[in-house]
């Protein structure tokens, strides 16, 4: 869908500011908004670009700037911390050569750190996409990664 | 509809889907088929029965029998032994509900023990996206009963309130008493929300009751609707709970079809409408009136209260916020009664509460139980004791926000009033448990840095108390830092719990002091460590 | 109600909160985010109190009181709890100097050079001594900081117009970002990131002049640090007095104050606290006025142009010269140019002199030209500012609001954002368009048939488009619909014909008219003396008919026109191609005391602060000294004498113009020249000189002489700002450097200049563009 396609399935009303954000973002496939995106929005929903922009960095979800086709979330709360996360986000860094934050040069792989997930259960845990990936050590790891450079 | 001998459940969750079950499930159609036990054998997608790290469980209905760690080839053992002949697959690792220990060392031992589910009833015996299954097991009786008996929306509130039950998310509060509140607000319109915004690390309760069990949160959201008069629902759902959405929009569009929400819901007069609002990953808008905030479109501040949510909130208009797993209660209080649920838990918490049990234990996963239970029973019961044989430490209850208890701590009862007495909280439900060779310290270090980004920045005690945290705890961990610095922290923290806007500045307190009063020697032998 | 802080016994109003009732009763609450015209916000926390029966210590800023409250606000809990925050604060926020045991030896040797790149403690702050955190400081006694203290490394951004900023500063109360927000419902500036990340400015830091800043400079006032600062003032210290006063800008002369030093004038502000000032000025009003009467520019000493040049002379000589020159002449001959920022004294003795003694009636004003005379002539109906309060429709037609008139957008806006409908008619963007219920372009080249239709619709339903229909459904519906006229229909070709029409669809519909004009004292100038119009003059002048012309502070001309001599009496020199034979230095605003009549004739005085520089003196004592030496009548020009002669009541009387028929053929874009040129009279005028062309920061934001075109037209093209373009229309053509901005639509192009007439014929002008290298 294009960016006017997903405006028109929203009410203007800025309550679904964040909604519209989500699917723009999720349309791309490098999984973030440009300006001229938050620029679309802000005028579609009568608000100004400063606030929308406002908006957009204070949730971790919104990235401005593009993002690989996976997107590696290194869960760091307490639970995973306990489980070794340290040891994952370490092993992530050096398999992938990037740091957080950081997209690979063959815009494959970003990896950001995130809060908890919801999968404590299975600590420490990462999504990739909207996939998780928990019970983690280093072999499954790079399993789980070598699997992802498999399927371009 | 035709009936089934047996059912076999097939829990889908976000650990089972990882494990395989996917392909388990593909594979379990094609052996019946190839049995041709179409027929007699029903195979049912379920949410999670709350057993995680066990692989793809499957569960033998009505013999109530569930096998962990199945895989294709132990799957044809199964149905060869169980489903054909009838009897136990004794070489699958299994378990009675109620009755079998899964292993024979622990007696009565791990999460498939006796666990008293009011929240999470259905959650492993239907499937969650088909609403038939769910009235077939009961679904939607407190609607039935509220219409079919027309019981006014102030019997409803009162019959909550003599049920004691008290807020889950957190802070306790009597939710009968917040209805009455947003019921009693002026306004012609009014709005209900629940929050789903599930952001408190080594919680996932709601998860699963919503990815189980959706239709129970409906019910719920209607119920409560009609209680505090709204005709207007928003579940506002963390953003990274795929799954949920997807299921919660399903279970919306079932229940529209069946005329449950909408307009005249049941032929009645009463219309209700429920819309789902996708979080975009934010701690803080777990805070009710930052959720508002957030639900309008905006950056998720917390509001200041007064006015609170009950008279001023979505839109400045009278709105109740409850947690997920507290409307969980209200179908069964509504169809049993508030006396049958006030029998269980303790006289000022009553009912049940879903404990996530994760850490250095045997058996991790998410139990619920009656309020009081002991911690030690948790931990050792149902978490099968610390892994490998090794000696408790600690565990932090209540979430990041939550409190280190030490071993002398572990036979306190889990309500809201025993563990305030012991200066603790019930928080979120989670119980992250720690064995003798954790370090306290770099955990504390973890719920800071967790704080640090979190912190949305609007009153600056928060904002820079956070901050200030983060780098004296990196201090610590570093050996670069004085026996003072120790107490710097708690002293910030103090005035963080003193002065700030929300509950999130409020509550580092309790993380901060339980581990420095109570394992201060960790932080010592950083110090000294290094600096000798 | 009763309530009782800190023992003492108060009554207060209902709904206030306890922070106001404190204040109210001189009780000191230390605060840092609560602002008297912004809502709470609860962030500094500083103003934690304790009340008896509430739990914890609430913030006094948003807490509301109640009966019978008791309030402890002092109590040493508290005070050692505001130490703490007030330490955290701090320690992200340079401040060496106030906890510096050396701090009094050091500010002794503190005389030379302060004006450092970044602030690293209280000496080196330009908010140093006026800061509001260094109050608190004071008050709590800090001493020491107990914390390791941070330096936050943001970039110190000095690259804007008019105000400073370094975040590094900043203490998050986000007064600024609440007051463009709620105040001046602008939202140009917003808290982006989260947590000790958070940061401040518009959205991916854009330049604030891109983002749509109208360089109001609420943000400035209520920074309570030195994070945001005047440039014009930044080093200027704290001021020894602030003095009422009005702002000569524009017709709506806003109340302000003057901020003194040493006998200067430092800056200007809104009336009122000046830290509580949330920006009801313009750029011009809270910026530019400093500039302009500080200017370098001005004209100090009288000039007299000799055979071998232009050379200085004593007020002796000048006057010795006026009076020949003018002793010499057959008032008959003589022509008067008044400028339209001269004050009622100023114009009454302009008569006395002119009419009385001098023996001329040949008295206009450059801006005197049919189209103002049409325009202005509609302002007898027209109502005061305040009473757009009671309108339920607002209609604007050619209201370009960008830097100006802010109150009246500010009215418009705050009424638009509570529900009425408003209509914006015009091609240009400003700050009230985001407030637009819809905004209308009329079809380009085609404006006059586009109100026409407006007026046809009213009468009859007809087929008009969906807009129109919109617009008149709403007027129609509208009890007390108003519409608000810019001054740029002035410019139009068409403008007379258009006024025409909209002042039937005024009458036809029963709505009120506001009108707005870019001069101070038009009203006054108009309703004092009998003028003559512009072109009247011209045509004396081409004729031969005037030997001498006398200007005070206007400028009619764009080279020297057949006279025999000229005077030229202004606070600025005259331009150098006018060769004007005796320039007299006159005093300005802020150098006079006077007053200004507003549209309703209402009049409105304000008093001299300071002295002219240099050797120029008032233009009523100018009069006086040249009236002795031509030694005709006893008449005294003096402030005081004058003063007592105008009349209470002003009533406007136009003068006659001869109307000729257009000439020029209005034609919409075509193939051959796509693009519609507007030309605009930049409205930033004063005493004849341009504020664009005087003052630097100005010129940034309204660039005189250069084409302002839209990104996406830009985009297209492959023009980027600051290319040079030829713009040809079927007979001219010019080239002009580019500035791309959003303020005007696609296939449109604006073209803002001072000069006397328009370049390019008609206006608007269909026109095409291309690069000038290719």
């Amino acid at each position: 869908m294009s960016r006017e396609e997903i405006l028109k399935t929203y009410d203007q009303t800025s309550d679904n500011l964040l909604a519209i954000l989500h699917d723009i973002q999720d349309n791309k496939d490098e999984h973030y908004l440009t300006r001229e995106d938050l620029k679309k929005v802000s005028d579609y929903l009568d608000l100004t670009y400063g606030f929308v922009h406002g908006v957009a960095t204070f949730y971790s979800m919104f990235s401005l700037k593009p993002r690989g086709k996976n997107i590696i979330r290194v869960c760091q709360s307490p639970p995973c911390h306990l489980m070794g996360s340290t040891t994952i986000s370490k092993e992530l860094i050096k398999i992938l050569g990037i740091k957080f934050g950081e997209t690979t040069k063959d815009g494959l792989f970003t990896l950001e750190m995130t809060s908890c997930l919801g999968v404590c259960g299975v600590a420490p845990a990462i999504m990739i996409n909207d996939q998780v990936y928990g019970n983690l050590n280093k072999q499954r790891l790079y399993e789980v990664i070598e699997e992802k450079r498999r399927v371009k | 509809m035709s009936i089934y001998r047996a059912h076999i459940l097939l829990p889908i969750d976000e650990g089972t889907i990882q494990s395989g079950a996917i392909e388990i499930k593909k594979e379990l159609e094609k052996r019946i088929e190839e049995e041709n036990l179409k027929e007699e054998i029903k195979i049912l997608e379920t949410g999670t029965i709350g057993v995680i790290g066990k692989g793809v469980m499957i569960v033998v209905y009505p013999d109530k029998v569930t096998y962990y760690n199945v895989t294709k080839t132990n799957l044809n053992n199964i149905i060869q032994e169980h489903i054909i002949k009838g009897r136990i697959a004794e070489e699958v690792e299994h378990s009675y509900e109620g009755h079998k220990p899964v292993e024979k060392e622990y007696k009565n031992v791990g999460l498939t023990r006796e666990q008293q589910r009011i929240v999470l009833d259905k959650c492993w015996k239907i499937d969650p996206e088909s609403i038939d299954d769910v009235l077939a097991y009961g679904g939607y009786r407190g609607v039935e009963k509220i219409f079919s008996e027309s019981i006014s929306p102030e019997a409803v509130i009162e019959e909550i309130k003599n049920s004691g039950l008290r807020g889950r998310g957190g802070a306790g509060f009597p939710t009968g008493l917040k209805w009455s509140f947003t019921r009693a607000a002026k306004g012609e319109e009014k709005f209900m929300i629940c929050n789903a915004d599930e952001g408190e690390p080594g919680t996932f309760k709601d998860r699963l009751i919503m990815e189980g069990d959706p239709h129970k949160l409906i019910e719920a959201m209607i119920i409560a609707g009609y209680a505090v008069g709204a005709n207007k629902g928003y579940i506002y759902i963390r953003g990274e709970y795929e799954l949920s959405i997807k299921r919660i929009q399903k279970a919306i569009d079932q229940a529209l079809e069946y005329n449950l929400l909408g307009k005249n819901i049941l032929e009645t007069n009463f219309s209700f409408y429920l819309e789902i609002k996708k979080g975009a990953g934010a701690y803080v808008c777990g805070e009710e009136t930052a959720l508002i905030d957030s639900l309008e479109g905006k950056r998720g501040y917390p509001r200041i209260k007064p006015p609170f949510p009950a008279n001023k909130g979505l839109w400045q208009k009278p709105t109740c916020v409850n947690n997920v797993e507290t409307l969980a209660n209200i179908p069964e209080i509504i169809y049993k009664g508030s006396n049958w649920f006030k029998k269980f838990g303790t006289e000022k918490s009553t009912g049940t509460k879903v404990f996530t049990i994760l850490g250095h234990v045997e058996y991790p996963g998410l139990i619920e139980v009656e309020m009081g239970t002991p911690l030690r029973e948790i931990i050792f019961s149902y978490g099968g004791g610390i892994k490998g044989g090794k000696r408790f430490k600690a565990a932090l209850v209540g979430g990041s926000a939550g409190v280190f208890l030490p071993e002398r701590l572990l036979d306190v009862k889990m309500d809201f009033e025993s563990l305030d007495e012991s200066k603790a909280v019930l928080g979120s439900g989670a119980i992250l448990v720690m064995d003798e060779d954790t370090d306290i310290v770099d955990m504390l270090f973890s719920i800071l840095k967790f704080f640090a980004h979190e912190s949305c920045g609007q009153c600056s005690v928060c904002r820079i108390g956070t901050h200030q945290l983060l780098n004296l705890i990196y201090g610590i961990r570093r050996g670069q830092a004085q026996e003072k610095d120790i107490d710097q922290m708690v002293k910030i923290a103090e005035t963080m719990f003193d002065m700030s806007l929300c509950p999130l500045g409020q509550s580092l307190i309790m993380p901060v002091k339980s581990a420095v009063e109570n394992f201060r020697q960790d932080f010592l032998n950083k110090i000294q460590n290094k600096n000798n | 109600m009763k309530v009782t802080i800190d023992n003492q016994e108060i009554y207060v109003k209902e709904g206030i909160t306890i922070l106001d009732a404190a204040q109210e009763h001189n009780i000191y609450i230390p605060h840092l985010c609560s602002h008297l015209e912004l809502s709470p916000y609860g962030g500094c926390r500083l103003c934690i109190i304790e009340v008896e029966g509430m739990k914890g210590y609430p913030t006094a800023c948003t807490t509301k009181v109640e009966d019978k409250m008791v309030i402890r606000t002092h109590t040493k809990t508290l005070q050692q709890m505001r130490r703490e925050i007030l330490q955290l604060i701090l320690s992200e926020h340079p401040s060496a100097c106030l906890i510096c045991d050396e701090q009094e030896e050091c500010s002794s040797f503190q005389q030379t050079i302060r004006k450092v790149g970044a602030t690293t403690g209280c000496r080196w702050c330009p908010k140093d001594g006026d800061c509001e955190l260094q109050k608190v400081v004071d008050y709590l006694e800090i001493d020491k900081i107990t914390f390791p203290v941070y330096y936050r490394q943001l970039p110190i951004e000095n690259h804007e117009p008019f105000y400073d900023r370094d975040y590094n500063l900043c203490i998050y109360c986000a007064r600024c970002v609440r007051i463009c927000e709620e105040h001046r419902k602008s939202s140009v500036i917003s808290l982006r990131q989260r947590g000790r990340f958070s940061t401040i400015g518009p959205a991916f830091n854009m330049s604030h002049i891109d983002a749509g800043c109208e360089f109001c400079g609420a943000c400035v006032s209520v920074c309570p640090t030195g994070a945001l600062s005047e440039k014009g003032r930044k080093w200027g210290g704290i001021p020894d007095s602030y003095n009422a006063s009005i702002c000569p800008l524009c017709d709506l002369n806003c109340d302000i104050q003057v901020l003194m030093k040493k006998g200067k004038v430092i800056g200007t502000l809104p009336p009122g606290d000046p830290h509580q000032s949330g920006g009801e000025l313009c750029v011009k009003g809270r910026f530019c006025l400093t500039h302009i009467i500080n200017s370098p520019d001005r004209l100090k000493e009288p000039e007299y142009l000799f055979d071998e040049g232009i050379g200085i002379v004593s007020w002796d000589e000048a006057v010795k010269q006026a009076g020949k020159m003018l002793k010499d002449v057959n008032g008959k001959r003589v022509a008067v140019y008044l400028s339209p920022n001269l004050t009622l004294e100023e114009i009454l003795a302009a008569k006395l002199f002119f009419k009385d003694i001098i023996n001329t009636s040949n008295i206009t004003s450059s801006i005197l030209n049919s189209n103002l005379i049409s325009y202005i002539s509609l302002s007898e109906e027209s109502i005061s500012l305040k009473e757009i309060e009671k309108s339920d429709c607002i209609i604007s037609v050619f209201l370009n609001g960008n830097y100006n008139y802010a109150p009246l957008t500010l009215s418009i806006k705050q009424k638009a954002e509570k529900g009425t409908p408003y209509f914006q008619i015009g091609w240009i963007k400003d700050t009230t368009s985001r407030y637009a219920y819809q905004q209308i372009i009329p079809f380009p080249g085609r404006e006059k048939t586009f109100f026409n239709k407006i007026a046809q619709s009213i009468e009859n339903a007809d087929n008009s488009s969906p807009e129109i229909k919109e617009l008149v459904k709403k007027i129609k519906i509208s009890s007390n619909p108003i519409f608000i006229l810019g001054p740029d229909i002035m410019g139009l070709t068409e403008a007379d014909g258009i006024l025409k029409i909209i002042k039937k669809i005024i009458t036809l519909t029963g709505s009120k008219i506001f009108l707005t004009n870019p001069y101070s004292n038009l009203i006054g100038l108009l309703s004092l003396i009998d003028t003559k119009s512009n072109e009247e003059i011209n045509e004396l002048i081409s004729q031969k008919k005037i030997d001498l012309l006398y200007i005070i502070g206007d400028n009619p001309f764009q080279k020297r026109p057949p006279v025999n001599s000229i005077i030229c009496q202004s606070p600025f020199p005259a331009p150098d191609y006018l060769n004007a034979d005796l320039a007299l230095p006159s005093a300005m605003w802020g150098e006079i005391s006077g007053s200004f009549a507003d549209i309703k004739g209402n009049i409105k005085k304000f008093k001299a602060v300071t002295n002219p520089p240099g050797k120029a003196i008032q233009n009523n004592e100018i009069f006086d000294r040249i009236n002795k030496e031509i030694g005709k009548k006893d008449i005294k020009f003096t402030y005081k004498g004058i003063s007592k002669l105008i009349p209470k009541k002003l009533e406007m009387r136009f003068p006659f113009v001869k109307r000729k028929p257009l000439k020029a053929k209005i034609s919409p874009p075509n193939t051959s020249f796509p693009l519609l040129l507007i030309q605009e009279k930049n409205p930033h005028i004063f005493y004849n000189i341009s504020l664009s062309n005087n003052i630097r920061d100005m010129r940034e934001i309204v660039t005189e002489d250069a084409i302002i075109m839209n990104p996406t037209d830009a985009l297209k093209m492959e023009i980027q700002n600051g290319d040079s373009i030829f713009v040809k229309s079927d007979i001219y053509e010019k080239i002009y450097p580019i500035i791309v901005r959003k303020i005007i639509p696609q296939n449109f192009l604006l073209l803002i200049t001072s000069s006397r007439t328009f370049d390019f014929n008609p206006n608007p002008c269909p026109v095409h563009i291309r690069r000038n290298n290719v």
